[in-house]
């Protein structure tokens, strides 16, 4: 008797079913991104300085309350240490209960990440599929391929240092995926 | 019907001695004051004047001297215990006539309502039995509803039955020493089943868990909400197997868990989901496991002024509750540290601020700068700083904080604006 073996293609063509968003984007992206899709991996890429973070951590901000509620946030530092990231993500994913789960991948080594086999990210999407959580990834470049549901890509932010004080910055976000509704916004992050 | 004894000269140990004589169920109601159910003794002795004489002439057997009162609520047997010398019995329907002419003081209840009372014109409890309950409930809320109820012996509650400590734990002597911790774990298992059903069987839930593996093991687990389930105790003590192995052979095996009250909440079919305490417990040892104990828990920010001070906090317990999402908040520039802040090489222009930075992994020209803004604090501690802060933009785009140290006057890059 043969176990079922699941081939990685088949993984990869394996649609999610349609289903709600959470609104937890901000205001001014709303009209490229109403919210990030329940159950499925939100990509977020860019350098340093693109406005990677200030996207997940409004993310943060919406899912526990105006402004990031601390009590409300379980943080897991792993050292930068990519197997236990992973890992890590995995049983947070799998012990169910949160509904917005961030993966931050930006400091770590990017040899090393791009080492990841893809059948890593298409576990963490089945974990998260067929629940009401929202994983978002944040990383220098775009690694999830087919296992992200929707792909954002920051780059090219202006930053506005009106006399002696940094004020803010535009941030210009591209919507890669899903293909049918790309586009790009742009937003004002405010510094003071 | 229900018996209140108070103790007004002996021993404390006598009068529980007394009331076991005549009912094993007891509620403690204080040092001084205990309360035991009549039925029963009906059949047994006889009518209620032949059961306070038997307790009193038992009373007297030991040497002790009590006030007795026989009522139908268990709280008016005691309010007349306490304030009526001798035998009271109070047949139902006779609790104003009898506890009527008492001055208003005796009643278990705040100052403000005896205050409120008095200021009525209500002297005795018969005063504030007459006045009407509706009216009482309106103005006193709940509380003179209650009161009034206790006056009139109406209603009844349960008693709280006293029970004598338990012993909750259990110990095996192993014929042959055991080294791996599979084997442990099933002799564990049982013990903690066995220990939880008795647990269970009283209602309590276990809060903490000790395990001592003699000889050099111990096993200590705190639960931040009751368990009631063995398998969350016993998936703990598992992790903590995977992670501290026994250092040699164990001989014996003692468990010892703490009871608690179990944990009550109330589900809203509207509330956003939390994560499940018991699952949570589980996953957060699996996480310490993994990254290491103080890697994981809640951000809680430092009561000072000192830069990125804060601390993980370990005891993570989420909270059921809506949240309100605020949509329409403004983007706040998020600010992502460098733990610990990279040692820089800054150059400097003749108007003493930053031409050109380098540290581990960035170098570039300096084109837009803000500051300084000097800082200084906890001068009394060894934690004390004194710095200036930049913000600096690089000509590649990136937004950085520098900071240069006072005292060592280096220079280091605390974060990215990100």
């Amino acid at each position: 008797m043969s176990l079922p073996v699941r081939k990685l293609i088949d993984l990869a063509l394996r649609k999610p079913a349609a289903s709600a968003v959470c609104p937890f984007t901000p205001k001014d992206l709303r009209g490229l991104l109403p919210g990030f899709p329940e159950g499925a991996i939100t990509e977020i890429s860019g350098v340093r300085s693109s406005g990677r973070t200030t996207i997940f951590q409004a993310g943060l901000a919406a899912a526990t309350a105006a402004g990031v509620r601390l009590e409300r946030l379980l943080w897991v530092r792993c050292r930068h240490d990519v197997q236990d990231t992973l890992k890590a993500a995995d049983l947070i994913l799998h012990g169910g209960g949160f509904r917005l789960v961030v993966l931050d991948l930006c400091d770590l080594p990017l040899i090393e990440l791009q080492r990841v086999p893809p059948s890593w990210w298409h576990r963490l999407r089945l974990s998260v599929e067929n629940t009401t959580g929202v994983l978002l990834v944040a990383s220098t470049t775009p690694m999830l391929r087919q296992a992200a549901a929707v792909q954002l890509e920051l780059s090219g932010s202006q930053a506005h240092w009106p006399g002696t004080l940094l004020n803010g910055v535009d941030l210009r976000v591209q919507l890669r995926k899903p293909v049918q509704s790309a586009g790009s916004a742009t937003l004002r992050a405010r510094a003071i | 019907m229900f018996v209140c004894l108070q103790l007004q000269r002996g021993a404390v140990d006598d009068l529980l001695t007394l009331a076991d004589t005549f009912s094993p169920h007891l509620e403690r109601c204080d040092e001084r004051t205990v309360l035991i159910p009549a039925y029963g003794l009906e059949r047994l002795i006889g009518t209620h004047t032949d059961i306070a004489e038997a307790i009193l002439r038992r009373a007297g057997e030991l040497g002790v001297e009590i006030w007795l009162a026989i009522a139908g609520h268990p709280d008016t047997a005691m309010l007349a215990a306490h304030n009526i010398e001798g035998i009271t019995i109070i047949d139902p329907g006779r609790e104003v006539e009898i506890l009527g002419p008492l001055p208003l003081e005796v009643l278990p209840t705040t100052f403000d309502i005896l205050d409120t009372l008095q200021r009525w014109g209500a002297e005795t409890l018969a005063d504030f039995a007459a006045l009407p309950p509706l009216g009482v409930i309106e103005r006193l809320g709940d509380e003179g509803g209650r009161l009034q109820a206790l006056i009139e012996g109406r209603g009844t509650r349960p008693l709280r039955i006293a029970r004598p400590p338990e012993d909750y734990t259990a110990q095996v002597h192993l014929d042959e020493p055991l080294s791996s911790s599979e084997p442990l774990l099933f002799i564990i298992s049982g013990m903690v089943h066995d220990i939880v059903k008795r647990l269970a069987s009283h209602g309590l839930a276990v809060s903490h868990f000790l395990g001592v593996l003699t000889p050099l093991h111990e096993i200590r687990i705190a639960f931040p909400v009751p368990v009631q389930e063995p398998m969350v105790i016993l998936k703990q003590v598992q992790i903590d197997l995977e992670i501290h192995k026994p250092k040699c052979a164990i001989a014996t095996v003692a468990v010892e868990l703490q009871p608690t009250p179990p944990r009550t909440t109330q589900h809203g079919l509207f509330t956003p989901s939390a994560p499940e305490p018991a699952q949570l417990q589980t996953l957060l040892a699996r996480l310490r496991a993994l990254t290491g104990a103080d890697s994981v828990g809640s951000p809680e920010l430092l009561n000072t002024h000192r830069p990125d001070a804060w601390r993980l906090r370990q005891d993570v317990l989420f909270e059921t509750g809506r949240v309100v999402t605020n949509a329409n908040a403004a983007v706040r520039l998020s600010f992502r540290c460098f733990r610990p802040p990279l040692a820089a090489r800054v150059s400097i222009t003749p108007q003493h601020r930053p031409a050109r930075l380098e540290a581990r992994g960035m170098k570039g020209s300096v084109v837009a700068v803000a500051g300084p803004w000097r800082t200084t604090g906890e001068w009394w501690a060894e934690t004390e700083w004194a710095r200036d802060e930049w913000d600096v933009g690089l000509d590649d785009g990136a937004l950085y904080r520098l900071y240069r140290e006072h005292r060592t006057n280096e220079w280091f890059v605390e974060g990215v604006y990100d």
